[in-house]
């Protein structure tokens, strides 16, 4: 709006309102300029702006949906994890890049969870064993399934919540669900770790 | 980290000399002057002052250690070759599938880039209670290995006792199916030790260290001599993280043929015993039989016969029954 006030000298002096964005370029009362054009219109100063808190917008309450596909091999209950899929709300995205990413990150977060991470305590000793990378082990680049974020653009609330890594949530259980779907067990103590599985396999 | 003195000798005598530990008599073993070459094992443990030597002779200037030579007798390699040299020499993939393949399932390509060959044989095992600095357990000169009872599911099913470490190189196995020999330099001079002979068992060797070699001894020299077995060969390995990690369980599968049966077999497990574990039962079972998927089968459960699993590790026995199949399989070319 501000700037709109400030190019408005370039097409007639229209109301800020009536001036629109789009594709590069910028339109008022029929005239049409490029954005770097109007761009150089603004004063050498820059154009500065105040926000204002609306507490309209203030909200609370996200959903999302996991989806998860693997492959267990039933002889060494190693898990292949194939693809996985989010649909993830978190109000009004104003970075859509970023909140891909975000998604993406609680996918590989929630993935880790269910398959290789977990702090090992020695009960007598009252020591945790893995306390570094070597031995508590996060996914690396070859446990990477395909994945594919999605932004829940139907919730018509006009609100900006934000979503920080809430996928986890129901990520880990997607995953566990796969590996029981797939195999059949039902491992109740994440991670999923080949020696339970394979355990698992074995009373069955 | 200790604060240490470094060396650089230009010969393999003055590296020898340089590790000589007299003035120190009385000090722990692990504050002996060690050799370096990668140092990607050695450098973890000092980190966690598991080992606190007082001088580290670099071995990279010494020349001769790094030569990598294939000829119809064997293959020679340095010490210092690294593991990339390794798996990706044309005359190693081609003559030799199972050890390229043993190279490339180390680590990361990062740590392959620098760890040798020498430094892999040698490397200190990954027990975490053997890798925790505040941990006094039996490998480190204590009385108690706490592995036994408490959280054992990385640990051995096989030849354990009184310590339960795995011994956690990849190119140890494969060298054991292929018969290599090591060449060490000590004071005393060179000789040769079969392979076999190099590895220790807990209740057999030093509790504190996990082969033959004294302090003062450098391994400077492989050798893998030529034989029907290694064009046959593969190793394969069961990570619980395929991206980098040490080995669940592994299995060293070598075979000559003669037609469709096997003429001789040779079987060494990793990961599940504090040594390469190498299954004569099981080699001498396949001999004069076909590769068929009740042979091999048969195989792997006569290799873990005697296998005692601790608290968490009962898995490794169908895991390794599992590898052991399909190892012959791949080397003999059938399906499973």
């Amino acid at each position: 709006m501000l700037f709109a006030e400030r190019v408005a000298s370039l097409f007639d002096n229209p109301k800020p309102e009536e001036i629109t964005f789009a594709n590069g370029n910028v339109t008022g009362k029929g005239k049409t300029i490029a954005w770097k054009q109007a761009c150089a219109a603004l004063p050498s100063a820059g154009v500065t702006g105040h926000g204002v808190w609306r507490s309209e917008l203030q909200a609370s309450g996200i959903h999302g949906a996991s989806f998860a596909e693997v492959e267990v091999d039933v002889e060494t209950g190693h898990i292949k994890p194939i693809k996985m899929v989010h649909v993830q709300d978190g109000g009004l995205p104003l970075n859509r890049l970023t909140m891909e990413s975000q998604i993406n990150g609680g996918m590989i977060q929630a993935l880790g969870m269910a398959l290789w991470e977990g702090r090992v305590m020695d009960a007598y000793l009252g020591m945790q064993l893995n306390p570094s990378f070597n031995d508590y082990k996060i996914p690396g680049t070859l446990e990477m399934p395909e994945m594919i974020p999605i932004i829940d653009d139907d919730d018509k609330r006009e609100v900006v919540i934000g979503i920080a890594e809430g996928c986890i949530i129901p990520a880990l259980g997607a995953v566990v669900n796969a590996v029981f779907n797939a195999c059949g067990v039902r491992v109740r103590e994440s991670p999923l770790t080949p020696d339970k599985i394979l355990m698992g396999l074995m009373k069955a | 980290m200790k604060a240490f003195e470094w060396i650089s000798p230009t010969n393999i005598n003055d590296a020898v000399k340089l590790l000589d530990n007299s003035e120190n008599r009385g000090a722990d073993m692990d504050e002996a002057p060690r050799p370096i070459a990668g140092g990607q094992d050695l450098l973890t443990t000092m980190k966690d002052y598991i080992t606190r030597p007082t001088r580290l002779v670099n071995l990279k200037n010494i020349k001769g250690l790094n030569r990598l030579s294939l000829d119809a007798k064997g293959l020679t390699i340095g010490a210092l070759i690294t593991l990339t040299e390794l798996e990706e020499h044309q005359g190693v993939r081609r003559n030799l599938p199972g050890l390229a393949e043993a190279a490339h399932s180390v680590a990361s390509p990062q740590i392959r880039n620098l760890g040798t060959v020498g430094g892999n044989l040698c490397q200190r095992p990954r027990c975490w209670y053997f890798r925790l600095e505040e941990v006094e357990c039996l490998k480190k000169g204590g009385s108690i290995c706490y592995a036994a009872e408490g959280e054992n599911k990385y640990h051995a099913i096989l030849g354990g006792g009184p310590s339960y470490i795995v011994h956690p190189s990849d190119l140890a196995p494969m060298l054991v199916a292929l018969g290599a020999q090591l060449t060490v330099v000590g004071p005393e001079g060179k000789k040769v030790i079969p392979i076999e002979k190099f590895f220790t068992l807990p209740a057999e060797g030093s509790i504190r260290r996990e082969n033959v070699l004294k302090n003062d001894e450098i391994v400077t020299e492989i050798y893998v001599p030529q034989s029907g077995f290694s064009a046959h060969s593969t190793y394969l390995k069961f990570k619980e993280r395929d991206s980098l990690d040490f080995a669940m369980a592994s299995v060293a599968a070598a075979v000559q043929m003669a037609g469709n049966t096997v003429k001789e077999a040779r079987i060494v497990l990793g990961g599940v015993a504090p040594i390469p574990w190498r299954v004569p039962a099981a080699e001498k079972y396949l001999a004069g039989k076909p590769l068929t998927k009740e042979t091999m089968t048969e195989a792997g459960k006569i290799a873990l016969v005697g296998a005692k699993p601790l608290d968490k590790n009962a898995y490794k026995v169908p895991l390794t029954q599992t590898l052991v199949r399909r190892a012959l399989a791949k080397v003999g070319g059938v399906s499973t």
